[in-house]
This record gives C-alpha cells, sequence and structure tokens, in this order.
C-alpha cells in the first residue's frame, strides 16, 4: 500500500494538529488518534513528530500548555490554540489552497 | 509497560538531563501508556501492543532537533564533552545502582503522612496554649461571686482543664512523631524521584502555594486579632465578660492562630523535600 512520505507531510503536521485545537483544547494521544480517525488510518502520526511539533507551536507562542487532570485521575497536558495561532492557521489554509492548486496542473494519471 | 519505559529510556539515554528533555520523556510516555491502554481495551496481546507502539514512536533525530540538541552534539567538538555524556547518561536513565526511586504513590503518601503528622503537631501546640484559658476563665468567677462550694468547685475545675489540655497537647504532639517513621530512608538511602513523579510534585506544589499562603495569613489575623476580644468585651462592663471570658479567648484565638501558622506549610515543605531529593545529586 501507499504510504505517505513524512518528507511531503512535514510542512502541514503544524496544521493538521491546529485544525483540532481550534475547536477546543486537547492533549497528546487525543490528537494523534483524531488524525488517524479523520484520515481514516491513512496516517499515523509517529509521537516524537507530534511532540516536536507541540514544543515548535509552543515556541512560536501559537499554542500554549496547561495540565488538567482527566476523568481517571491520570494529569495530562493540554494544548490550547492562541489567538496568533489562529491566525497561523488560516495562512496555513491559504498557501495550502494555493500549493494544492499549483501541484495538481502537474498531476496527470 | 515495562519494556515500554526501557524503549523511552533506552531512546533518552544519550540526551542531556534537562528541564526540556524531562518534560519531552514524561509527554511521550503519557502518550504511549494512553496509546497501550486503549489497545489494551481493545484486546490486543501484549507482544502486540509493545509491537505497535514501538514502531510508531518515530525518530529521536526528529525530537533532538527539535529540542535545539541536534546542532550542539554536531558542531561542538569540545575535548570534554564525552566526560559529561557519561555524566549525563547516568542522570538520565534514574536506573544507577542502588538508588530508589519513588513513585507518584509513594510520594502522595508521604505527603499525606507528614501533613497528618504536622496536623497533629499542630493540634498538640494548640491544647498547650489553649490551657492557661481553663484557670483564666473559671477562677474569675470566684473574684466576681465571691468565695462559695460552687464557685470553688468551678475553680478547681479550671486547673484540672489546665492540665488535661497540657496532657492532651504532649501526647498529640508526641504521636505526631510517630507519623513521620517509615520515611527516615529518605534522608538515610539515596533516593531519587520518577520523571513523571517530580512532574506531578512540582505541579502539586505550585496549586498548594496559594492556600499555604492564605493559611499563613490566616494565622498571623488571629494572633493579631487575639487581643480584640479582651478590648472589646472590657469595654462592656460586664464583670462576667470583660474579667472571664475575654482573657480566656486571647488564649483560644492565639491558639488556633499557631495552629494555621504551622499547618500552613505542611503540603509545601513535603513537597519541597521531595523534589530535593532530585536537585542533590549523589554524593
Amino acid at each position: 500500500m501507499q504510504e505517505i512520505s513524512s518528507d511531503v507531510i512535514r510542512g502541514y503536521n503544524d496544521t493538521i494538529i491546529l485544525f483540532f485545537l481550534m475547536e477546543e483544547p486537547s492533549y497528546g494521544y487525543e490528537i494523534s488518534r483524531n488524525i488517524k480517525a479523520m484520515s481514516e488510518n491513512k496516517y499515523l502520526i509517529k509521537e516524537t513528530t507530534l511532540y516536536s511539533a507541540f514544543t515548535r507551536l509552543e515556541k512560536n507562542g501559537y499554542i500554549t500548555s496547561f495540565s488538567q487532570e482527566a476523568d481517571n485521575g491520570k494529569r495530562r497536558t493540554y494544548y490550547q490554540i492562541t489567538e496568533a495561532g489562529r491566525v497561523y492557521y488560516k495562512e496555513k489554509c491559504e498557501e495550502w489552497r494555493l500549493t494544492k492548486d499549483v501541484i495538481e496542473r502537474f498531476i496527470s494519471d | 509497560m515495562e519494556t515500554i519505559k526501557n524503549y523511552l529510556e533506552t531512546m533518552f539515554a544519550n540526551l542531556p538531563d534537562t528541564e526540556e528533555t524531562r518534560r519531552a520523556k514524561s509527554e511521550l510516555f503519557s502518550m504511549m501508556e494512553d496509546k497501550y491502554n486503549e489497545l489494551k481495551a481493545q484486546g490486543m496481546a501484549e507482544n502486540a501492543i509493545v509491537g505497535t507502539i514501538i514502531t510508531e514512536f518515530g525518530n529521536i533525530d526528529e525530537l533532538k532537533e527539535s529540542l535545539d540538541l541536534g546542532k550542539r552534539d554536531t558542531i561542538v567538538p569540545v575535548v570534554s564533552e564525552p566526560v559529561q555524556t557519561v555524566a549525563t547518561i547516568e542522570n538520565v536513565t534514574y536506573e544507577s545502582e542502588g538508588k530508589r526511586m519513588l513513585t507518584i504513590d509513594e510520594a502522595n503518601d508521604y505527603v499525606m503522612d507528614n501533613s497528618l503528622s504536622t496536623f497533629i503537631f499542630g493540634l498538640g501546640v494548640f491544647f498547650c496554649i489553649l490551657s492557661p484559658a481553663g484557670p483564666v476563665l473559671f477562677s474569675a468567677f470566684e473574684d466576681i461571686f465571691g468565695s462559695n462550694a460552687f464557685t470553688n468547685f468551678l475553680s478547681s475545675f479550671g486547673v484540672g482543664f489546665l492540665f488535661l489540655s497540657v496532657a492532651i497537647g504532649v501526647g498529640l504532639i508526641l504521636l505526631s512523631g510517630t507519623k513521620r517513621k517509615g520515611w527516615e530512608f529518605l534522608d538515610q538511602d539515596n533516593c531519587g524521584l520518577e520523571i513523571e513523579t517530580e512532574q506531578f510534585v512540582k505541579k502539586e506544589l505550585e496549586e498548594n502555594n496559594s492556600s499555604q499562603h492564605f493559611m499563613f495569613a490566616l494565622g498571623v489575623m488571629c494572633c493579631i486579632c487575639s487581643v480584640i476580644p479582651v478590648s472589646v468585651l472590657g469595654a462592656m462592663r460586664i464583670k462576667v465578660l470583660s474579667s472571664a471570658v475575654g482573657p480566656s479567648l486571647i488564649f483560644v484565638l492565639v491558639g488556633i492562630g499557631v495552629f494555621f501558622i504551622l499547618n500552613s506549610s505542611r503540603k509545601v515543605s513535603a513537597y519541597e523535600k521531595l523534589l530535593s531529593l532530585n536537585n542533590n545529586p549523589e554524593a
């Protein structure tokens, strides 16, 4: 089966994560599970990729983290999108539309 | 789960032991644990679960890059570097021979025992401070109503109260010491906190900080306010209030105040004690 190359998707991991955070704050595994479900098992994000993205996004001020206890008593780090993060997400969406439009022109069967 | 933990330890063995890498390790562990629990709930076999988690873990170099560790490794060709790496491996893995690692549950137990002990100690001190209130309150009736069988009985009751209260107080103070038994190994043995425990303790410490200040302030306020009843009731010209109830209330309020002040730091000091275990590197 054809797999997604991590080089290709790399530039859009941030966008994928922010997509979920636009809705509500979430934590690592939940996001990873949602990505899997949303992509119908076509994209499994690696743990290190996910965590690296969190660190990068946080450093850039696009997300903030806080700690909260889940129903089962486990402490988790939750991530929350910032205003700058929302703006960045919109920009990335625009960028993707353009990219997709351009690449599509060179794809043939 | 143990296999996964070891896998993660191995992955991090070559990274320096910093706040950032600890946080990364703890976060990654948390995600892997979530995944483990879900796959387990789906009825997957242990081996298959471990296999899946390790395949989906990814690449540690990617993590190094995002933590700004990758560049330093390659660019800085300092001679002393290898020595430092050896030292950090020992620190990061926490598996050094004979080092006693505390789990979250143990840390919780320690904090509970410690605060219970402080609570009992505080109660003991409260009773000791309270004890003079007995004679002060009950002997005043003799002054007010003159000496008769009933007021004499009250006076001796007051003295009895003094002794009883001191006895209870001392008993509680002695009892408080026993609650600390069983934790001496923290000072004697070489102990440390597991990474998750450390995160947990730090968070608890933060959360308890404000309540500490609040309790301390309350205690100080009680001590300061202890003179108010005497002056207010003294001005009321009702003899029972001004010479019996007022003065004895000083002891009650000071007792409560000291109790709060002693108890204010009961949790925070335990958390700080736990964190200090990791900060003193083994001698």
